[in-house]
This record gives structure tokens, C-alpha cells and sequence, in this order.
């Protein structure tokens, strides 16, 4: 699906949809990303485990920029979500944003280290799971093409 | 005098002893995660620290199994940034003073 040129870019082939799913994925994170909701705490984790007070100064330093960085390469989806040929540093953010809405759904699912389930399509959870193996599939792409 | 002696001594074993407090040197780990893939860590290892992808493969496995792993050492102010990068990139990164 994605496979680098020689002249350094990237060419992705992924069917229109699923740039697009990205898209319309990445608006709600934007929306979220500077929340309090629990399953964005998972994108700011804890960088001092046994010293809080240290804890609580790196997140001050460190929270927007991480927040700015995410809605740096959300930006850059939304800029190039049409385009087929893409810079190693854009194909580098749809990676980020892929991760991150993949963490983010994941949490919110709750997922263990074991869990691949059937999905069941009455659970409410559903669409949720769909989306998860969605972004797991993309991101395996796009890891692929930049490691190629 | 011994009073006198002694009080400079004390302080400048303080001073020595924070000294060398912070010079120890700080390591970055990573921590094992549910969610993350194991190709998309050992990726993020490779392009984040340009370790060979041998090297990043091993620290993955050892995330993967071990539970967590080292993956820098250094300043305090490196580890944060090394932190800070991982963090950035959706890995469970934390950091501590080396024993």
C-alpha cells in the first residue's frame, strides 16, 4: 500500500475511503486532545513514576507541546489526506495520528494484551472494535512502507 | 576549634554529596503496553535514537517479555527529552535515576 520512490517520497495507495476515515477520526482527536477524558490521559503518561512533585513539573513543561505536536500532524492530514505522494516527515505524522487514535480507541475499549475478538455486531461497542482493527491494519502499512 | 573544623567539612560534604547525587546518571525505560504494536515500537526505537534495527528488535522483545527496557541513559535533562519524544509518539516511557 505504501511504498517508497526513489527520489525519497512516498507513494500511498491506500482506497480513497480510508484517507478519509483517517480524516474524520483525527477531527473528533483534535476536538478531544486537550481534554480531561480519560482515554486522552493515555497520550500524556506519566514521565517520573516514584517522584510526583518531578512528575507534576515535566507534565507542566511538556503538556502543550505534546498537545501541539498531535494537532501538528492532525493538521497535516487534513492537508494531504487527498495526496498520493507524501514526504517522509507527512507520512511520519499520519503514522503519529494513526497511533494515537488507535491508543485512544483502545483504551477506551479497554483492550488486554490478548484480545483479538470476533466482533460481535449487536454489541454497542462495535463500531469502536472496527475502528480499532481499521487503524491496526493502517498502521502496520504505513510502518511497513517506512521501514521498507 | 574542633567546633570550627568540623562545620566547614560537614558543608563541603553536602555540597559533594548533591554533586554527585546529580551527576548519576538518569535511564529512560519503556514499559510494556497493551496496545502498541510490536513492528511500530521497535520502528519508533529505530528512528528516535537511530539504533540499528537489530538493536531495536532486541529492545522491543525485551519490552515485549521482559515487561520494560532501557533505551537511553544519560542527563537528567537528555532523559527528558528522550522522554518527552517517546511520549510524543504514544510510548509508555518513564524515567529514574540510576542506582
Amino acid at each position: 500500500m505504501i511504498r517508497r520512490r526513489s527520489d525519497g517520497r512516498y507513494l500511498q495507495g491506500f482506497p480513497d475511503h480510508v484517507p478519509q476515515q483517517i480524516l474524520y477520526l483525527a477531527e473528533q482527536l483534535d476536538q478531544m486532545v486537550d481534554s480531561d477524558a480519560p482515554e486522552v490521559r493515555r497520550l500524556f503518561p506519566t514521565a517520573y513514576a516514584n517522584d510526583p512533585e518531578k512528575d507534576a513539573g515535566y507534565h507542566a513543561l511538556a503538556r502543550d507541546g505534546l498537545i501541539e505536536g498531535r494537532r501538528a500532524a492532525i493538521a497535516t492530514i487534513r492537508r494531504t489526506a487527498e495526496e498520493e505522494i507524501l514526504s517522509e516527515d507527512e507520512l511520519m505524522d499520519w503514522l503519529t495520528v494513526v497511533n494515537d487514535l488507535r491508543l485512544v480507541v483502545g483504551t477506551r475499549l479497554d483492550v488486554s494484551e490478548d484480545d483479538q475478538p470476533e466482533i460481535d455486531e449487536d454489541s454497542p461497542d462495535a463500531e469502536l472494535w472496527l475502528a480499532y482493527y481499521f487503524l491496526g491494519q493502517v498502521l502496520h502499512e504505513i510502518v511497513q512502507g517506512l521501514s521498507g | 576549634m574542633a567546633d570550627i573544623d568540623t562545620a566547614p567539612v560537614e558543608t563541603e560534604e553536602t555540597d559533594t554529596d548533591v554533586l554527585v547525587d546529580e551527576d548519576r546518571p538518569w535511564i529512560v525505560l519503556v514499559w510494556n503496553d497493551p496496545i502498541n504494536t510490536m513492528d511500530y515500537v521497535a520502528f519508533i526505537f529505530q528512528k528516535l535514537f537511530g539504533y540499528s534495527k537489530q538493536k531495536a528488535e532486541t529492545l522491543m522483545l525485551d519490552v515485549h517479555e521482559k515487561g520494560r527496557a532501557v533505551v537511553s541513559s544519560g542527563t537528567r535533562s537528555e532523559s527528558e527529552g528522550n522522554v518527552h519524544k517517546l511520549h510524543a509518539h504514544g510510548l509508555w516511557a518513564t524515567m529514574e535515576q540510576q542506582e
